[in-house]
């Protein structure tokens, strides 16, 4: 170890040294945030040298990083010394309490407070408050109680929300499975990227048909055909609408064959003409609405002479239940 | 001592507001509960809220409107008829009970300032000495499930004999007739149960209500003393093997009631907003049907997919119809399609629905 001059201190306090960017030991759990780093900072090290030491344990036989696990990354890879600040031996909360205080700048989005929350909560559950102050979060925050509700899933969930294929909101949702119904709705959320409300939805009926069919999440899946759908060589956003279209057809059977019935008459009422025919309020009420749009005169006239046409189609009969 | 019903031996204390600490039905009340803790409440205390439990009889000063329009709902057709408001909550527990989600405890609350009814309800009534009044007591908790202890619906029909334009309606799941005796003329009464499918009393209706055999019994002992009796099928609810059990109930009803005997009978479908779904979640895991095919109504209340619900009313209508039912029937918080699809008809051909139950429960 090289260990630089040093202003001639009498309190024992934190100690600058050099090293080999090798020789510290990187791997601590409390570096939950880390990364790859960014090619500014490869710039600016290669151009300017290291401006900020990284923080280690250097009371055993090799120094462990405490923070600046991006910047040991770049100088390891220049093969570069590593400028350390020796704060001595560190419990491991206080390690983490270290490793969040030098990475204050950050923006805590919902993966990462996630990461935080989880190092910390294995440690000890109670003393969570002094990490939500740490983060400048309100542990009675929606964000923070959602949080908390995540680290009830198993970790393997973690990497998805960092992936963005969930959202924190799903935690709630998540939460009211078991674990072995959770592994099998793993695969599917694992595979695709989810908007929040999609999620949601697939989750909520999931839920619902399992208690009222009484059945397992495999079960579920199994017979409405996820694994096939999972299996298809359709793009991301079709495999999810057909599974999510597949689900919401189990949950709610008359509804959808409803919307079939009216899809299917519609279509061939309207066909070949501009129109557009919907239902309203989810079938409450037997109206049904009929639109178009128009730029000029002649395709008003068109307009005009495809409704006549279209009012004495045989399917309309499909859609009004109320007869003349 | 009389014995209480079963439903009447959970509660465990009473507490009382001072300023009604000696009015007539606190002190009725203590006669029959007078091995129970007994509170008096200051004038400025309140229940303390870790005391918001079902087993808490509060006797209180309610300083609020005793006579109200029922809250009914838009878009669909309401019946317009009037609560007198004696109270809150209920010891039965329903699971599709709206209680839940409307307050906050489950406190057995009592309005035992009575004069200050009576006061009101007088004033209402006098005011118009030439209109009907349609008035019923079952909204926000059961008409007769503290009556052993309360004598209420006792007092209500004594004080309404003077009133012969209002017409009582006692709404309730379990059997108690012990008011009957108060009761000038018959006609000014009509004693109402609640029906529904064996399997939804058995599941759903939790708690010591009466079996659907004992209220149509009961029901039967009022038609027979010359009282008209009023049912309500409400709420129905879409369940494997709906249509066996809701034909069962309908069987029975004809074994123990002539079509005469009924003055209305009202068919509404399960309704409810998302608080009252999330307080069966919780409360009753085990209750299914909450996972139905429910769209948001026009008024922004889930309701059964509308062909569901036809397809139940029409089940029922014509069960009921066969049994000589059909003048008597109507729905609660129903569109006019509806009407039309499985009535026939909507309240606007008999002159509104207001009117119209009205009519029936001052006919002759
Ligand atoms: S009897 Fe009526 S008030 Fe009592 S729990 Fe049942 S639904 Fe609610």
């Amino acid at each position: 170890m090289n260990v630089p001059d040093l202003p001639n201190i009498s309190v024992p306090a934190p100690q600058l040294f050099l090293c080999s960017a090798q020789e510290v030991d990187g791997q601590g759990e409390w570096l939950f945030w880390s990364k790859a780093p960014s090619p500014i900072l490869e710039q600016s090290i290669k151009d300017r040298g290291q401006l900020v030491p990284v923080v280690v344990d250097a009371s055993g036989s090799r120094p462990v990083l405490i923070a600046g696990a991006a910047r040991l990354q770049v100088l390891s890879a220049l093969n570069r010394d590593v400028l350390c600040l020796d704060v001595g031996a560190q419990s491991l909360w206080d390690k983490g309490c270290m490793y969040l205080a030098s990475n204050s700048q950050e923006i805590v989005d919902d993966s990462r407070l996630v990461f935080a929350l989880r190092f910390f909560h294995a440690l000890d559950a109670g003393r969570l408050g002094e990490v939500f102050s740490a983060l400048g979060l309100d542990p009675r925050s929606r964000q923070a109680r959602l949080a908390l509700s995540w680290l009830k899933l198993p970790r393997v969930w973690d990497e998805l929300l960092a992936m963005g294929h969930l959202s924190l909101p799903c935690a709630v949702g998540l939460c009211s499975f078991d674990p072995d119904d959770l592994q099998t709705l793993f695969p599917f959320f694992s595979t695709w990227s989810w908007s929040r409300s999609g999620a949601n939805n697939v989750l909520t009926w999931i839920k619902e048909i399992m208690i009222r069919d009484r059945k397992k999440a495999a079960a579920v899946l199994e017979a409405l055909g996820g694994q096939e759908i999972l299996d298809t060589q359709l793009s991301p956003k079709d495999a999810m609408t057909t599974l999510s279209a597949a689900i919401w057809s189990m949950r709610f059977p008359h509804w959808s064959a409803m919307e079939e019935k009216f899809s299917t008459a519609a279509k061939a009422i309207v066909n070949k003409t501009k129109w557009q025919l919907s239902h309203k309020d989810q079938f409450e009420t037997g109206f049904v609405e009929l639109t178009t749009r128009v730029a000029n005169g002649s395709e008003l006239q068109q307009a005009i002479t495809d409704l006549v046409a279209l009012g004495s189609h045989p399917m309309w009969d499909e859609l009004f239940e109320e007869k003349d | 001592m009389r014995t209480l019903p079963a439903y009447l031996q959970g509660i465990s204390r009473v507490v009382v507001d001072a300023t009604v600490a000696n009015s007539v039905l606190a002190q009725r009340v203590r006669e029959r509960l007078g091995n129970l803790p007994w509170e008096v409440l200051a004038e400025d205390q309140f229940l303390a809220s870790g005391l918001a439990r079902e087993d808490i009889l509060y006797l209180k000063n309610y300083k609020g409107r005793f006579l109200r329009f029922c809250p009914g709902t838009s878009h669909y057709q309401c019946c317009g008829y009037q609560i007198i408001h004696i109270g809150e909550n209920c010891p039965l527990r329903c699971s599709y009970c709206i209680l839940q989600a409307y307050f906050q405890d489950r406190v057995l609350k009592v309005w035992a300032n009575q004069d200050d009814l009576w006061r009101e309800l007088d004033q209402a009534f006098s005011a118009h000495p030439g209109r009907r009044f349609r008035v019923g007591t079952g909204e926000f908790t059961d008409s007769l499930v503290l009556e052993p202890l309360t004598g209420y619906s006792r007092d209500l029909v004594e004080f309404l004999a003077n009133y012969p334009q209002v017409c009582l309606e006692l709404k309730s799941k379990v059997v108690d007739l012990s008011w009957m005796d108060k009761v000038k003329d018959p006609r000014q009464v009509l004693p109402a149960w609640s029906m529904n499918a064996p399997f939804i009393v058995e599941h759903e209706e939790e708690g010591q209500r009466a079996t659907l055999e004992e209220r149509l019994d009961a029901a039967k002992t009022c038609a027979q003393a010359g009282f008209r009796v009023c049912l309500h099928f409400d709420p129905i609810i879409y369940f494997p093997g709906w249509q066996e059990g809701y034909a069962q109930t309908i069987a029975l009803i004809f074994e123990y009631l002539r079509p005469q005997d009924i003055a209305y009978l009202s068919l509404g479908s399960f309704r409810h907003m998302p608080d009252l779904r999330r307080c069966i979640q919780e409360n009753f895991p085990d209750s299914t049907y909450i996972y139905g095919e429910f769209i948001t109504g026009l008024d922004g209340k889930q309701r059964l997919l509308r062909p569901l619900r036809v397809e139940q009313f029409q089940f029922l209508v014509t069960a009921l119809r066969q049994g000589g039912l059909d003048k008597q029937l109507y729905f609660c918080m129903e569109s006019d399609e509806v009407w039309r699809s499985v009535l026939g008809r909507t309240p606007k051909d008999f002159g509104g629905l207001y009117r119209y139950l009205m009519d029936r429960a001052f006919e002759k």
